[in-house]
């Protein structure tokens, strides 16, 4: 495992950020973490990257404590967090430069990686600009190329995607695949599971400071076999009382009225979905009743459920 | 790692040089410095005309002297004025600007990280001093002055810049504000510089038995942290001088004369600066065998150096280490 987070605990004053936290994110993976607004991923993420302390629990990344041996933690990793950081008056080589500096890359050797880097992240034609004068996009780009520039073989990306457009998003995503063809093991959380699920081949459900479910994509797809998204179309005058009727069932999660539908989640089978609408029809006229497979976003819906989570 | 020039340093010069208020203030500095090195000059001539009248040869010694020890003075007043406010945003500026993760887990150590700081500012307090450097050896012209005292002069400048540079960067890794940062340097420079003196009052009135310096009684501790007496003390030994001259470090000289046991009547009658002869008793009676105050306050300031360097990597350092036995199934970390 290139990371290994077991019982993880941390605690801000009497607030539990992560309560027995355990992840495990294999060598070559790029691991989705998943997980509302205050899950705990960036706590976990600063402890992996050995910029927090934990309280307890054992981690292991590139077979180092990053407690014990922070050095040669940060000598595998490269890390991104949720937030630009840079400097006023440098342009985008400049930063690059420093950066490979206080990696400890040689001198003679920075030019290079700079340029290569730079051409990697399709910033080669803003070498000089100031990097305050970049777009939201580009910079993002610039700060993925700043976690590259000492050749780590882990990424933790902390939210990369956060505030980019459409277009950003779809070369960051083309970016960290290509990373991941590279070889790099890549560790990214978001809170918008649609960022995620194209990308990653695992993934992590993490959820008031635990993870709630993580493993291969397959693995976590066939978990989900026997919940479906369900849509019900009845008369306007019955829409309040089919939301009441479906939303007192124990397994309905997520309902809501979308467009004049019901829509909800239904954990279970074929059996339970056909009883259901029984009870449904005995009530009030049943217009249309649509099931579709549930996605990855059902399995968060599900799994972060009563947190007010998404 | 490139052990040539530290990152940290070069980029800070870089972007210190790079930004427009760095010319501007260079310039401005040289021009105040410049007239205020004028107005001392014809304050000395008057000062030398009232003592030697014209064209005595010891006037222009006299002279030499009182520009040297006037311009030193000012200079030790921008240390005090100029490089809190050069370090004291060194580390809460990268907290703001949200760099300082990004510095924290790279290779470089947090020793590195604070002394790239340190320098970087120290580089600009010598590109100040260095843009002066004219006014400054004008006293050298006139003579009067050794080149040994300029040096030991300029040494005691450099070595409160940079405990003071090194308290401001402890301040800025401790400060969770700039406005925080920036009040904990200038309070330290402050008390340092100006408070030691009022400090001596209060001790001279609460050891002393009459209205004398009690230079032989308890060493006055205020006085040795003092940058502006360390100075004196280093520039002019108190033992090896011909008494007061009338010059600008007699303020602070006569201090001295008193703590190694000889009198100036200043404290008794006070004669006061330019008037003050060794008294009759200072003069029969052996002078104290205490160290000079420079050893004190270099001394002083080396380790107030190396505790604010040492505090200062100890805030830069990310807190990973700090963990505490693990509670439950896993037994520990």
């Amino acid at each position: 495992m290139m990371i290994s987070l077991e019982s993880v605990e941390k605690r801000y004053g009497s607030v539990t950020a992560l309560g027995g936290l355990d992840l495990a994110v294999p060598q070559g993976a790029v691991f989705g973490l998943i997980g509302p607004n205050g899950a705990g991923k960036t706590t976990a993420m600063l402890i992996l990257s050995s910029l927090l302390s934990r309280d307890g629990g054992k981690v292991t990344v590139a077979g180092a404590d990053p407690s014990r041996d922070a050095r040669t933690v940060r000598r595998h990793l490269g890390y991104m967090p949720d937030f630009f950081g840079f400097y006023d008056s440098l342009n985008a080589y400049e930063y690059l430069d420093f950066f490979a500096a206080v990696q400890g890359v040689p001198a003679a050797k920075r030019r290079g990686v700079v340029t290569d880097l730079l051409a990697l992240v399709d910033l080669s034609h803003k070498v000089d600009a100031d990097v305050n004068t970049l777009s939201r996009g580009m910079k993002q780009r610039l700060s993925l190329a700043r976690t590259l520039v000492h050749e780590p073989d882990l990424l933790v990306l902390d939210e990369p995607a956060s505030g980019l457009d459409p277009r950003a998003r779809v070369q960051l995503r083309e970016l960290i695949a290509e990373l991941h063809r590279m070889g790099k093991t890549i560790l990214i959380s978001s809170h918008i599971l649609a960022e995620l699920e194209g990308i990653c081949t695992h993934m992590g459900v993490i959820d008031d400071g635990v993870v709630k479910a993580q493993g291969e994509m397959a693995a976590i797809r066939g978990a989900m076999t026997g919940s479906r998204r369900v849509q019900v179309r009845v008369a306007d005058a019955d829409v309040d009382r089919t939301l009441d009727l479906v939303g007192a069932h124990p397994e309905v999660a997520e309902a809501a009225v979308e467009r004049g539908r019901v829509e909800f989640v239904l954990a279970g089978d074929d059996d339970t979905s056909a009883r259901l609408l029984a009870d449904l029809v005995a009530e009030v006229p049943v217009y249309e009743w649509r099931t579709e497979a549930a996605g990855l976003e059902e399995l968060f819906l599900e799994l972060t459920r009563g947190e007010g989570a998404a | 790692m490139n052990r040539s020039l530290n990152p940290v340093l070069g980029r800070e010069i870089k972007e210190r040089f790079r930004n427009r208020r760095a010319p501007v203030f260079v310039t401005l500095w040289v021009l105040g410095v410049g007239l205020i090195g004028y107005l001392v000059y014809l304050l000395a001539q008057l000062v030398a005309r009232d003592a030697f009248g014209f064209g005595q040869a010891v006037a222009g010694g006299f002279m030499g002297q009182f520009i040297f020890e006037a311009m030193l003075a000012l200079l030790m007043t921008a240390v005090v004025m100029i490089v809190p406010g050069l370090t004291a945003l060194s580390i809460v500026g990268e907290r703001e600007r949200q760099t300082f993760q990004l510095l924290q887990v790279t290779q470089l150590t947090p020793l590195q990280i604070v002394l790239g700081k340190l320098w970087s500012s120290m580089s600009y307090f010598i590109l100040l001093l260095v843009s002066v450097a004219p006014v400054v050896a004008l006293p050298l012209l006139f003579g009067g002055v050794r080149l040994g005292d300029v040096l030991v002069g300029i040494g005691m400048l450099m070595l409160t810049a940079i405990m003071l540079g090194s308290i401001g960067i402890w301040g800025s890794a401790r400060a969770r504000s700039s406005r925080g940062a920036v009040a904990n340097a200038y309070l330290w420079a402050f008390i340092l510089a100006f408070i030691t003196f009022a400090a001596m009052g209060a001790e001279l009135l609460f050891l002393s038995d009459g209205p004398t310096f009690p230079a032989r009684g308890r060493e006055v501790v205020s006085i040795l942290p003092n940058p502006y007496v360390g100075m004196v003390s280093a520039v002019v030994s108190p033992l090896g001088s011909d008494g007061l001259r009338g010059t600008p470090f007699d303020v602070v000289e006569v201090l001295l004369m008193e703590r190694q046991g000889f009198s100036s009547d200043f404290f008794g009658v006070g004669i006061g600066v330019g008037g003050g002869v060794l008294g009759a008793d200072g003069e029969q009676a052996l002078p104290l065998r205490r160290p000079p105050v420079w050893m004190f306050t270099v001394g002083i300031y080396l380790l107030i150096t190396m505790l604010a360097l040492r505090g200062a990597a100890r805030r830069v350092r990310a807190p990973a280490s700090r963990i505490r036995p693990m509670r439950g199934r896993n037994g520990g970390s």
